[in-house]
């Protein structure tokens, strides 16, 4: 077991979902995947918490910098893919897919989304089979089905810096002992725990920030 | 899924429901098919509305909390309008009120702003109107305002700031989410999902502003351009210096921003809220 930083190359925009996704979450279905079994908890080669009682790993940290800044942008789909024949669809560049019509009727959803070229995973545990276990899935965050959130993994690296912390904790934990601005909330602990109320950073965490 | 939204607007929501008209049958689903929470953790457990939007149309088994921003009462808001032809009065409605938040403070008593003159002029005499909780102003400005006057009460006990009603409250129910920090206020806007303001943020800004004395610039391109420029394209390091030598406390200030990009394009609107400029 050592601490590690996995860091991801982004190669399309991420729509963050409510709660930042995190790397245990992740590598469960990631492992999911691998046995093609959702029904199993599976074991994760991360180190447990026993303090705590979660696994030793960061939520989504951007590696933004001044070389490479975080952008707000827009991430736009049809609501479904049915009905998107050419017959149809006219072509969107005369005239858009309406986006507020009936409900009956395919639209464009615009979703918030955030461009980066780095995200990195802190944690502790066997950092290539994580690595090599997160390249089971196909993208981060909402929408990763459609082509957002698409990664590739670029390489690991020992971590110094203790950066598993940057995740969410039980609310009784010291804010004192924490790394970072802690928000209140209520999410799960564990991929498939239940929802307990917790301290957890922001969702929109920068590497050059902390 | 948190609950704590829905059993705010629940529990602020009691006297609408008392006076609506509706039928509470056994549902015949696993869950609520808005929130999709299941029948054993919504507030009133085994209780159900059957939604039909029209006939031929997908039958939803919503629970109490979800259905109620589509409830309509006389008593509670007022006549929103004649039907058709047959001039019989419609009940309002909250989610037929365009230009319409709300905010649930943390002991669940719900404000209603709205920009609608024309509703707000019909709902004068509703029981919401009378006691004084629906307001003709922004659902920002309510939220504020409640925040200064401390109707909000402490915000660590979680609220529900609703930032606009549509007509499909579904949407708006999806996925209502309370807000237990100011760096953190979630917006509730069906059609911008998991979006949030930092408040925080934008006090510091505003307490900065009125440091260095830069009150007539505050909401300007003058102090906005390159900030709000980086938030979506790359600027040169080159560019910004005139603009660093130019506003006094430049480099204190871009501490104070969030870091989130999406927050930090809201901070100008929400100083022009708060009234610095």
């Amino acid at each position: 077991m050592a601490a590690f930083c996995i860091e991801l190359r982004v190669r399309s925009q991420i729509v963050m979902p409510a709660v930042a996704p995190r790397l245990d979450v992740l590598l469960q279905e990631a492992m999911c995947r691998c046995w093609r079994d959702w029904e199993t908890t599976h074991d994760l080669p991360l180190a447990f918490d026993e303090a705590l009682g979660v696994y030793q790993c960061s939520q989504i940290v951007f590696g933004s910098g001044e070389q490479n800044p975080l952008y707000a942008c827009d991430y736009t789909c049809p609501s479904r893919p049915q009905g998107l024949d050419r017959h149809l669809v006219r072509d969107p560049n005369t005239r858009p897919i309406e986006e507020n019509k009936w409900p009956y009727l395919n639209r464009m959803t615009r979703y918030p989304a955030i461009r980066t070229p780095r995200a990195l995973f802190y944690g502790n545990g066997d950092g290539e089979r994580c690595a090599q276990l997160l390249t089971l899935l196909d993208g981060i965050g909402r929408e990763y089905g459609r082509g957002s959130g698409g990664f590739k993994v670029a390489g690991v690296r020992a971590d110094t810096t203790e950066g598993w912390r940057l995740r969410s904790v039980p609310a009784a934990t010291d804010r004192a002992s924490l790394p970072y601005q802690a928000v209140p909330a209520e999410e799960r602990l564990l991929p498939r725990g239940p929802t307990v109320p917790v301290l957890r950073p922001r969702r929109i965490l920068r590497e050059g920030a902390r | 899924m948190s609950s704590l939204a829905y059993q705010r607007l629940f529990e602020a929501t009691h006297e609408l429901r008392a006076t609506a008209k509706f039928r509470v049958s056994d549902p015949t689903t696993p869950g609520c098919a808005w929130c999709a929470r299941p029948w054993e953790a919504v507030e009133e457990p085994g209780r159900a509305v059957r939604y039909q939007y029209e006939s031929g149309m997908a039958i939803n088994w919503v629970c109490t909390t979800c259905i109620t921003p589509r409830l309509g009462s006389f008593e509670y808001f007022g006549t929103e309008r004649m039907v058709g032809n047959t001039g019989k009065p419609a009940a309002g409605k909250l989610n037929m009120m365009s230009k319409t938040g709300a905010v649930v403070t943390t002991d669940n008593t719900l404000y209603v702003a709205s920009m609608n003159a024309e509703k707000l002029a019909r709902y004068q005499d509703g029981w919401l109107a009378r006691q004084g909780r629906l307001l003709h102003t922004t659902p920002l400005e309510l939220l504020l305002s409640l925040h200064a006057d401390g109707r909000l009460g402490d915000i660590s006990e979680g609220i529900v700031f609703i930032g606009a009603f549509i007509r499909q409250a579904d949407r708006t129910m999806a996925a209502l989410t309370a807000s237990r920090d100011l760096s953190e206020i979630w917006t509730n806007t069906p059609g911008t999902p998991a979006t949030t303001l930092d408040l925080a943020a934008a006090f510091a800004v505003r307490d900065w502003v009125h440091r260095y004395g830069h009150e007539k610039i505050a909401t300007t391109q003058t102090l906005w351009k390159h900030i709000l420029d980086a938030t979506s394209k790359p600027v040169e390091a080159e560019a910004t210096r005139p603009w660093v030598e130019k506003i006094k406390g430049a480099k204190e200030l871009v501490k104070l921003l969030p870091g989130d990009p999406r927050e930090r394009r809201a901070l100008p609107g929400l100083l022009k809220t708060m009234g610095v400029s």
